[in-house]
């Protein structure tokens, strides 16, 4: 099959899904497994007085029971904060260095959050296991827990880390100070918010897990994560081992969304076990484990400001965030809030005067991470809040005062003010696209409609620009085989977006081959040379780009090759849809046949390229989410959500639709359903898919969904990023469709999730009943 | 341990299983059919779920022993060689899949609702899978990829 950018390809994974024959990590078996399970922290926060695993070590078909004890015995050092790392070193604004709270894999005196590990335990069954795990004495001296920025920062606050006093992390900001103050100072109007960026819990449905084997030095670590050569990199420097020594194996990844490119503690348990014991060590997580010590997401207490001149044009943005971050921090965590989260503050709009501090605390929940959108629905939902209540008090057309503010296209590419450089964006013709989609001159019938049946209806829009990066490099190979294939090795790995396919068929586009050619080979760092991984929107950009230049060395190291077997110089050789050609005659050799002659000289058809793409890019969107809301009960049913996106040039649009419905309802479930609770002694009251509702599908309506292509020129693909614009758009437009559906109760804001009870309060006295 | 025999895939099997252990289990551990898969503890996500006897059932929710003389049938059961089942072949046509791990149960349940009303509303679909969790289509593609299947066995 001949295939094409843009091309709607069906996915090359779905055959051995669909059959039951996917490669989870729980489905590989390896012979003499030994199993393991963790004893986890029942309290919040602790002293541990006492450790004894000796009854434990004696019971019935255990093998090793490992305490902190024995990885300081074996050398082991903590999981890595990304202060330790220069490439992603980040100052607070006084110019000091971030403090660096170690996270053992297993405690060290001191327990942090309810699930922090204490001992793992390896015996011959995980019932066995589980029993020992029991006998293992443990005597806490528990403390008080502090459990938001709040109580974390308030004097005489119990202290987490001894090297973070007032549990503070960081203190950042970017922007101009005092001309946000000289702005604000000379406004026509301020409108002000208090907002809670909720907690969330990822939720993938794989639950975690890890194994290992060991023969000699070398290790093989089974994880499921967002990239086999980071996780190498972080193990090989947990145990101080040579990378070489370790390889990292990643099958199929039941989701990602960000927590799964954290190297979580039990992947240097099993293979220090596995090491110990010189037999495979496996451990496979429960879900209550995955709700109790998955990394987290979001938690912002946020006060923000805009001031408007009297037009209704913004002057000026002020934000500022008390980032309740749990009890440690996560390896590029801070990282990957400042770098998505400032940068993109004002969005599609133009704001002369900007200031954002982003103030960390520490506490004793789960540690946070980076999720689908981290930084841009944060500040999404900030300024679009901002915007709806900035036009009801100065009583302007919510469409009016966006398209009053947008970026024009025109002025690009345009400096926003807050470290960002926007290359092209369409931001109002995408507004315009979006009102028709949805609809939105038809409302007013359509809440008349909803009146007549009692119930309220309301709509609301969310303009938003997020900021694609990640890491810089990325690493792809391609190899011609004489027996008519195309070996692609990509070291960008999947967690369901179907890379397997779409790197198949940018390969098989750019060369002119069959797609049946390509066999794609990732997530083993035997095999693939190089790589980092799935993050931040990048792996179209920078692995799609990295297969599309590795093809175009191949061409040329083709071109040498195939002048040789036709006595012509390679300047003077074509190359177009598997051929090679003399120009200007009719002698031409096929790329399989140079492959042969290449391995007959004992070399390789093969092109590979570590490459190297810093920019950011900039996709851009408008949702428009309709709800209809029954006064009585609360309920708010998501009616219709429209959402019109730039993600740059589309190349499988069945699988962007994907990314882009998935990346909607994780919003939706941000915004109407999911509460993460931790109560005041610091334990996890939502702690199953009983209490922490991730969304159903009755949940939601199809979603109406359109392009709005806007190629970007730093990469060859033209690609912008679309993993994460779903999930950035659609919580405020959610929010301010809930918020017009009450305006006549007199709501001016509602807390995320917008459940029954919440909403019902929210109507406050003149509610019905 | 008590013995268990049932029909799985229309092959005769049997065992020696402690009481405890779970049909899950039971198909993961003991027949190496990982299709099947556990997602949560609490019987909420649905990626476990198989027919037995004609009927969808949570395995996480039913003990080896109870099926005894049972007719299972799991994901790997479907396809007729390289002939996928409509449903999976629905699943397929309309990318209602993406990580894949609740895609089994998907399937499994799908089949069942169609089993019982062969021209389900989109409402209905919704509110079939109300024991089927997924986290990445956000359901746009299963609701479809069920419907189309539907269409398809109608004939």
């Amino acid at each position: 099959m001949n295939v094409a950018i843009g091309q709607p390809i069906r996915r090359v994974e779905d055959d051995r899904l669909l059959r039951g024959q996917g490669r989870f990590l729980e489905d590989v078996r390896l012979a003499h497994e030994a199993q393991a399970v963790v004893l986890r922290s029942p309290h919040a926060h602790a002293h541990i007085r006492l450790l004894d695993p000796s009854a434990a070590r004696a019971a019935p078909g255990v093998l090793a029971v490992l305490t902190h004890a024995d990885l300081a015995a074996e050398g082991v050092k903590s999981l890595p904060p990304m202060t330790r790392d220069p490439r992603y070193e980040i100052k607070n604004s006084d110019g000091s260095r971030m403090p660096e709270p170690e996270h053992w894999p297993l405690a060290k005196d001191k327990v942090r959050h309810v699930g922090d590990p204490v001992a793992f335990v390896v015996a011959e069954t995980r019932a066995q296991a589980l029993d020992a795990a029991a006998l293992i004495a443990v005597d806490y001296d528990p403390l008080p827990a502090v459990i938001d920025a709040a109580s974390a920062r308030a004097p005489g606050a119990p202290v987490l880390h001894d090297g973070a006093p007032g549990n503070r992390v960081l203190e950042w900001s970017v922007g101009d100070r005092k001309a946000t103050d000289d702005a604000f100072a000379k406004a026509h109007r301020v409108t002000r918010l208090k907002l809670h960026n909720n907690r969330l819990i990822c939720a993938y449905l794989e639950p975690r897990a890890a194994m290992a084997s060991v023969t000699g030095d070398a290790i093989t670590l089974y994880a499921s994560g967002q990239g086999a050569h980071r996780f190498r990199e972080t193990l090989s420097f947990c145990l101080g081992v040579a990378q070489d020594d370790v390889r990292v194996v990643m099958g199929d990844v039941g989701g990602g969304f960000g927590p799964r490119g954290f190297f979580q503690p039990e992947n240097v348990l099993v293979a220090l076990a596995a090491r110990r014991l010189g037999r495979p060590v496996r451990w496979i997580g429960d879900r209550a484990e995955s709700f109790t010590t998955d990394v987290q997401a979001r938690d912002h207490a946020i006060e923000c400001a805009v001031a408007l001149d009297a037009n209704g044009r913004f002057l000026a943005l002020d934000v500022s965030s008390d980032w309740n971050m749990g009890a440690y921090v996560p390896a590029r965590a801070v990282f990957a809030q400042i770098a998505h989260m400032g940068p993109v503050m004002p969005g599609a709009y133009r704001f002369p005067a900007l200031h954002f501090t982003l103030r960390g605390y520490l506490t004793n929940m789960a540690p946070i991470y980076a999720l689908r959108g981290i930084g841009r629905a944060e500040a999404s939902h900030i300024l679009e809040r901002l915007i709806e209540e900035a036009a009801h008090e100065m009583k302007l057309d919510r469409v009016e005062i966006r398209r009053r503010n947008l970026v024009p296209a025109s002025a690009m590419p345009y400096d926003n003010k807050a470290g960002s450089t926007y290359d092209s964006g369409e931001f109002e013709a995408i507004m315009d696209k979006a009102l028709d989609l949805a609809d939105w001159r038809g409302f007013g019938a359509r809440k008349a409609q909803s009146r007549a049946r009692g119930l309220l209806r309301g709509i609301g829009l969310c303009n938003f620009v997020e900021n694609a990066g990640g890491a810089p490099s990325e690493f792809a190979e391609v190899k011609a085989d004489p027996a008519r294939r195309l070996d692609l090795y990509v070291g960008s790995g999947p967690s369901g977006q179907g890379h397997e396919t779409v790197y198949a068929q940018v390969l098989a586009a750019e060369l002119g081959l069959p797609f049946e050619d390509v066999r794609t080979h990732i997530g083993d760092t035997a095999i693939v040379k190089a790589g980092y991984g799935s993050a931040a929107s990048r792996s179209m950009r920078k692995a799609g780009s990295a297969v599309v230049l590795g093809a175009r060395i191949m061409i040329e190291k083709g071109k040498i090759l195939a002048g040789d077997m036709m006595e012509a110089t390679p300047a003077d050789i074509e190359y177009q849809a598997g051929w090679f050609r003399v120009a200007g005659t009719d002698k031409s050799v096929h790329l399989y046949d140079v492959a042969a002659h290449a391995r007959a000289k004992g070399e390789e058809l093969s092109g590979a390229i570590d490459h190297k793409q810093p920019e950011e890019t900039f996709p851009n969107g408008c949702q428009v989410a309709e709800v209809e809301i029954d006064p009585e009960t609360g309920k708010v049913d998501l009616v219709r959500h429209s959402f019109v996106n730039d993600v740059g040039r589309v190349i499988n649009p069945l699988l962007l639709d994907g990314q882009l419905h998935g990346g909607v309802a994780q919003g939706i479930g941000q915004a109407m359903t999911e509460r993460t609770v931790y109560d005041a002694d610091g334990q996890l009251l939502s702690g199953s898919f009983m209490d922490y509702c991730i969304p159903r599908a009755d949940d939601m309506p199809f979603f109406a969904t359109a392009f709005h292509e806007v190629p970007c020129a730093g990469n060859p693909l033209g690609v912008k990023g679309a993993g994460e614009g779903g999930t950035t758009g659609a919580p405020p437009a959610i929010l301010n469709a809930i918020i017009d559906a009450l305006r006549d109760f007199g709501a001016t804001d509602i807390d995320m999730p917008a459940a029954p009870e919440t909403v019902w309060r929210a109507m406050g006295a003149r509610r019905p009943g | 341990m008590p013995t268990v025999a049932m029909m799985v895939n229309g092959k005769k099997v049997s065992a020696d299983v402690e009481p405890r252990t779970l049909l899950v289990h039971y198909l993961r551990e003991n027949l190496g059919l990982t299709g099947t898969h556990v997602g949560c503890d609490t019987s909420q996500c649905g990626a476990c779920v198989v027919d037995i006897d004609g009927a969808s059932v949570k395995s996480c929710t039913q003990l080896a022993v109870q099926c005894e003389g049972a007719h299972v049938t799991t994901i790997e059961g479907l396809a007729q060689g390289e002939t996928l089942h409509p449903m999976q072949e629905a699943f397929r046509e309309n990318h209602a899949l993406q990580c894949g791990f609740c895609t089994p149960g998907m399937v499994m349940s799908a089949i069942d609702l169609v089993k019982r009303n062969k021209s389900p509303s989109e409402r209905e679909i919704r509110e079939w899978l109300e024991g089927n969790l997924c986290r990445c289509t956000g359901y746009h593609n299963i609701v479809k990829a069920i419907a189309a299947a539907a269409q398809t066995m109608r004939g």
